[in-house]
């Protein structure tokens, strides 16, 4: 066979085979006629937030909202099959029920008061520093330095990134907290 | 995982104990299937109750909850006896051949050296016995009658079958059939693999109980091998990245041991967590500790740590020495009012934790709670629970809106090591952010609520790096090079851990993950989805750790020769003529050197070099024992010891210990497929939610009878710590086992459900349907994980 | 669930052809006439090789098999188009006329052979293009076999692992995604990454862009900034059923016009070379 190296055969405005069909008389459905409304998605990879095994997931966004969730064929452990959580993590993206605003219970109170995150940021960190400050220990009975904090706990999360959970070890570390543990545990 | 995933197609037979793989992580079923169909693989299941995958097994077992050690005591001394064990494999690549000190001893349930007041174990009973250089004398023609191996035989011939079926309850034919299909990996060319999940971790007894599945593996010589290895089945998507990060008390990035008040300065810490060996073959790689604890330092310290000031060691906040800080004890110290603050990132305990009214109660305790999660979690409502006025309740809560895993961008770590990057699809809704955010914009308010400061204990925190990039949205891709690490002179990414140094001059977040994101790029992110061996490798799709291993301790998949065992399964094989291994994937040895002296230490991460058969670190014993559950209907027929001796015990208010005859049936918790963990990322979900909307509890028909109890009846289930109302599900699934002329019942439930959310698990608003409200403060006795998995219970009728 | 991944779809597959034809049928959303045209030209080439399958064609070389099929296609596709050039008519003769090369030529897509076949014949470029390549398809499906284990996404093959041509579209199957990519020269399938632009082989998913019509999600089209080139797409489990691709691609020219609008040109368009395709094996 000849797959020639010359000029293959060009046209300009239609592929070739529309010109064809075009040229056989059919009327093709054109965008020019009647303006063609069209949607555009992103398609990006990612794993599955459920269990361990690590299955592959393709996600379909339109406009910044996630439309589709569908198993990454080319992913070597799935192959492109999801279970029945996999399958249904765009309800994860799309739920009313998803937090959206920061939401502050008073003590004693029955209900959440929404907040900003200025706020909530500035009154947390102060509470971290006052537990933090009143339950400080430099020293251990025995004169030995500890440099840690009694009264702060921590726990979490086995479903947060690499990275996060780093900077998460680490901040703990930082403000000096030994009440640490998450779910690997439990 | 030792193995991974995709592995589990090269298996020749496949023991799924302590986990409903079927149900709970489907995907290991499109490779165990397939190693059915192409080399006619055998699938095993032991379960208390017939799941689902019981149903897709080709035996299965029933087993009394809790008496695991003696059904894999039971297939030991089958292998012993059956002479299935592979001996070549046991004298080289284990400890089997060590000679134990003369001090060792067992009787009656209880090894050397214990200290019934401490309940603790003097370890130095079980020590090696030492020859004139300080390395441990061996037998490897395995005779010696202080050998590890004589010392194994000796330990298990008590757990005969007949034994075995009269204290697990298991028929004894049933037994035989699952023995003799998997003892019969002991073959050369044959492997068995082992998944396991909480089944085999939720008890007092349960880091015996992977001790077992580890003897067991060593000596049908399965570890290191295609198809083969301990496999646990991890059930958060990265629950092995955050074990990994240590995001627990005892632990630092890497496996390494938190430093306590013992060891209050470096050096002093270093010497007592690097391991030593006078044994010149033994590669015992975690004598490298100083790098990577030094890098360590430097990536949280960054220029601060030096020399001068042992790297910034003295700001790393140290737990007393022997006090235990886990999950259990946390909420413990949190009941009696010890604690003030809790922060928690995406974790629900009012659902998921032991004994949760109880844990619900020592939230009250706390001044003030933030939880970040994407939903309104039972634990972030635990002040207006069933049963609670907000009024008695003055802690203040702040649930910060979080974004989902397709909101944002970053690696996780599936089970089999395997760190996949993943990217955002689309931005949080509203005004949820990053977990990371959340975390950047607290530390930032922080360090500027302390700037200024020179106390001393507030340096370490002013002295933290955390340099993301610009804004409150750290880059992930920063990250990830810190955690790889750098050379500092350089300022380039290492590319490995074994560029690591002790001298400041690297930096490394954590050394287990250096070599994924170097000079070449961010290899996590790589898919490539080539599999060149066959052996579903996949060597260039993402990375995993250590250093991209897909599979390890792989010098064990071939003889001391380098010949592999199996010639079809064979990552490795060494060619005489040209002296270099032909590789397929990472070695786990020193390949530069004879085959020889690398078949001498097949288990570089162990300081003897070999696989302990004989573990001597662990605080029960070097040898799993069996000791019934912390609640159990039956005595201890092994030994004298009714319960696990090393066990901690807890504060019994509100934890009481319940006894057979207030609670007569046998309990367990599970999941289903439907649903995840503590519920929040499936109950809120329309679909999911509709599949399964409510709890319920399976027992047996004959229960049921006993009881008079119909199918869609509602019960209640109380244990010593709670109550809960449930609907019955009649079913054949569970069977009653037979134990000297008794009749014992079991019963179950998922344990998924709450008292918040788009479905609780029942009709009623006013009540809380978590199963772990019955569940008890009680934990493992090495790493306190609480017995989820068997407890008392009574089981009445509701009229 | 799958154990393995799926094998690539021979070409003329009648079943598959069978529900996709019944499926737009049902879909109203193409001209009646034109599914009658896919109809006949899948007929045409189902007999045709099926003649190459039997054997009644001993072993003739391209040119021969030009001169055979030619006309029968051409009268195919003649008694279903609505306004036929008469020229089709006497394809047998013209190419007799211009000479086997050039024959071969024009069926292969070479402007100046088809110019003369067109002065020949008085019949436009792109419907003798058209009438000729439908008619050496079958010869090529039968001449050239797939090397290798075509099921695997890799090796990466921008061309065809058969006779080395370029991909028209792909089919994203049943049912779990797996793509598989389509020869236009012999039809042959080829498994391919479902997240590497078939032109080029890049990953980088922040490049490619996903086109469609809504409501019409099973036929999509993928634009990729790297390359600049576009694949169109049929997806099977969006469409509820198998995809033919000749009949999907000629049912979807809307989406061909819709991304040359936005500046791409077609994943087999030769163009400038694509990044990281590789060499073609014939010449």
């Amino acid at each position: 066979m000849k797959l020639s190296r010359r000029t293959f055969l060009k046209l300009s405005g239609m592929t070739v085979t529309a010109a064809a069909l075009t040229g056989l008389g059919f009327k093709v459905k054109s965008a020019a006629a009647a303006p063609l409304r069209t949607a555009s998605a992103k398609e990006t990879t990612t794993i599955c937030p459920y269990c361990g095994v690590g299955c592959g997931i393709i996600c379909h966004a339109e406009g910044g909202k996630i439309i589709n969730c569908e198993g990454d064929p080319d992913h070597p452990i799935n192959l492109g099959s999801l279970c029945s959580k996999g399958s249904a993590l765009s309800q994860v993206a799309n739920n009313d029920l998803r937090l959206r605003r920061v939401k502050y219970r008073a003590p004693g109170s029955d209900r959440w008061e929404e907040k900003t995150w200025d706020w909530a940021v500035s009154e947390i960190a102060n509470r971290i520093k006052k537990t933090r400050d009143e339950s400080f220990v430099t020293t251990d009975a025995g004169g030995a330095l500890v440099n840690r904090t009694e009264g702060l706990a921590c726990l979490g999360g086995a479903s947060l990134d690499n990275e996060e959970c780093y900077l998460y070890s680490k901040f703990v570390r930082g403000l000096g907290v030994v009440y640490l543990d998450h779910q690997a545990r439990i | 995982m030792t193995n991974h995933w995709v592995d589990l197609k090269n298996t020749d037979c496949a023991l799924i104990m302590g986990s409903n793989a079927a149900e709970n992580h489907p995907m290991s079923f499109k490779w165990l299937l397939q190693a059915r169909d192409t080399r006619g693989a055998k699938i095993l299941n032991v379960d208390p109750r017939f799941t689902r995958t019981s149903q897709v097994s080709d035996l299965y077992a029933p087993i009394r909850p809790g008496t695991d050690i003696v059904f894999l005591g039971g297939m030991v001394n089958y292998a012993l006896e059956n002479n299935l064990y592979f001996r070549e494999y046991v004298a080289e690549y284990t400890n089997g051949s060590f000679i134990i000190s003369s001090q060792y001893g067992f009787s009656d349930g209880l090894f050397a050296g214990y200290d019934e007041v401490k309940r603790a174990y003097d370890k130095t009973k079980w020590a090696y016995e030492l020859d004139g250089k300080g390395v441990p004398r061996r037998d490897k023609t395995l005779s010696h009658p202080r050998c590890a191996f004589q010392l194994l035989k000796k330990h298990y011939e008590r757990y005969d079958a007949d034994t075995v079926s009269r204290i697990t309850g298991c028929p004894k034919d049933k037994f035989l059939d699952i023995a003799a299909a998997f003892c019969a990996t002991g073959a050369k060319n044959k492997t068995g693999t082992i998944l396991y999940a909480m089944g085999t971790t939720q008890h007092t007894v349960g880091t015996q109980n992977v001790r077992a599945f580890s003897v067991l593996q060593m000596l049908l010589g399965n570890i290191g091998r295609p198809g083969g290895g301990i496999n646990a089945l991890r059930g958060e998507s990265n629950v092995q990245g955050s074990t990994d990060a240590a995001l627990l008390y005892h632990l630092l990035p890497g496996y390494l041991a938190v430093p306590t008040s013992d060891t209050p300065a470096l050096a002093g810490w270093l010497d007592k967590i690097t391991p030593k060996t006078n044994d010149a073959d033994s590669v015992n790689y975690w004598k490298n500790t100083p790098k990577f604890a030094v890098s360590l330092l430097k990536a949280w310290y960054g220029d601060a740590a030096t020399a001068g000031n042992e790297f910034g060691f003295c700001w790393l906040p140290k737990p007393q020495a022997g006090k235990n800080y886990s999950h259990i004890s946390m909420f413990e110290d949190m009941y009696a009012g010890k604690l003030k603050g809790l922060i928690l990132l995406g974790q629900n305990p009012a659902v998921a934790g032991p004994n949760a009214g109880k844990e619900r109660k020592a939230l009250a305790k706390l001044d003030w709670m933030v939880a970040v999660d994407l939903w309104e979690t039972d634990t972030s409502v635990f002040w207006k629970a069933p049963g609670v006025d907000p009024k008695d309740i003055s802690t203040e809560v702040f649930l910060l809106p979080a974004a989902a895993s397709v909101e944002k961008e970053g690696s996780i770590s599936n089970s089999g090591r395997w760190m996949q990057w993943r990217y955002a699809a689309a931005p949080p809704p509203g005004e949820a952010r990053t977990d990371a955010a959340v975390l950047d914009l607290i530390l930032t308010k922080l360090k500027s609520l302390y700037a200024g400061s020179t106390d001393p204990k507030d340096q370490g925190l002013l002295n933290l790096t955390w340099n993301y990039g610009s804004g409150h949205e750290p880059d992930p891709h920063l990250v990830a090079k810190e955690i790889n690490g750098y050379d500092l002179s350089t300022g380039k990414m290492l590319a490995n851990f074994t560029k690591l140094l002790d001298n400041g001059t690297t930096s490394c977040g954590n050394w287990l993950y250096s070599g994924s994101y170097t000079e070449d790029g961010n290899m996590a992110a790589r898919r490539d989805p080539s599999d060149p061996s066959s052996l579903g490798l996949f060597p260039k799709w993402s990375w995993c750790w250590p250093v991209n291993r897909r599979i390890i301790y792989n010098r064990c998949s071939c003889d001391p020769s380098g010949q592999p065992w199996d010639p079809d399964r064979a990552p490795f094989r060494y060619d005489a003529s040209t002296q270099a291994w032909v590789s397929y994937d990472v070695p786990d040895f020193v390949a530069t050197v004879p085959p020889q002296k690398s078949a001498a230490s097949p288990f570089i991460m162990r300081v003897e070099g070999v696989a302990c058969m004989f573990g001597n670190t662990l605080n029960e014993g070097p040898f799993p024992e069996h000791y019934e559950p912390y609640e159990s209907p039956l005595t201890n027929v092994m030994s004298g010891q009714q319960i696990n001796p090393v066990v901690q015990f807890w504060g019994e208010a509100d934890n009481a210990r319940g006894t057979p005859e207030q609670f007569p049936y046998i309990a367990t918790t599970y999941r289903v497929t439907e649903h995840w963990q503590a519920g929040a990322m499936t109950r809120n979900l329309p679909w999911l939610a509709e599949l399964m909307p409510e709890v319920f509890v399976e027992l047996s028909p004959q229960l049921a009878q006993e009881k008079g109890i119909s199918n869609g009846d509602t019960v209640k289930l109380v244990s010593a710590r709670g109550e809960i109302d449930v609907k019955a599900c009649v079913t054949p699934r569970f069977q009653p086992f037979q134990i000297d002329g008794k009749t014992y019942h079991v019963v179950g439930m998922p344990w998924h459900f709450g008292f918040n959310g788009y479905v609780t698990g029942g009709p009623s608003k006013d009540k809380s349907y978590a199963a772990n409200q019955l569940t008890a403060h009680i934990g493992d006795g090495n790493t306190t994980i609480p017995e989820y998995k068997v407890f008392l219970c009574d089981v009445r009728k509701v009229t | 669930m799958l154990t393995e991944r799926p094998a690539p779809r021979e070409p003329y597959a009648r079943e598959a052809f069978g529900e996709a034809i019944a499926r737009c049928r049902r879909g109203h959303e193409s001209d009646p006439g034109l599914l009658d045209l896919a109809s006949a030209l899948f007929g045409v080439q189902a007999a045709l090789s099926g003649d190459l399958e039997s054997d009644t064609c001993g072993d003739l070389g391209a040119a021969d098999w030009l001169q055979r099929a030619a006309p029968a296609v051409a009268a195919a596709v003649a008694a279903s188009s609505p306004s036929a050039p008469a020229g089709l008519r006497g394809i047998a003769a013209s190419l007799r006329q211009v000479g086997a090369d050039t024959a071969l030529a024009a069926a292969g897509g070479d402007g100046e052979a088809l110019t003369a076949l067109s002065a020949e014949t008085g019949v436009d470029e792109p419907v003798l293009y058209f009438v000729l390549r439908n008619a050496m398809q079958p010869f090529y499906a039968k001449t050239y076999r797939p090397e290798g284990d075509v099921s695997l996404p890799y090796p990466m093959r921008q061309t065809c692992p058969a006779c080395g041509g370029r991909p028209f579209m792909a089919r994203h199957a049943l049912p779990d995604g797996h793509r598989f990519l389509c020869c236009a020269a012999c039809g042959h399938e080829w498994a391919y990454p479902r997240m590497a632009c078939p032109a080029c082989g890049q990953t980088d998913h922040k490049r490619v862009e996903v086109m469609y019509l809504p409501g019409s999600e099973g036929h999509r089209v993928y634009l990729c900034s790297a390359c600049g080139r576009y694949t169109k797409a049929a997806d099977e489990r969006l469409l509820g059923g198998s995809a033919y691709l000749p009949l999907e691609d000629l049912v979807t020219v809307h989406l061909d016009e819709l991304a040359r609008k936005r500046g791409y040109i077609p994943v087999n368009d030769k163009g400038p070379a694509p990044q990281g395709a590789e060499q073609e094996r014939f010449h």
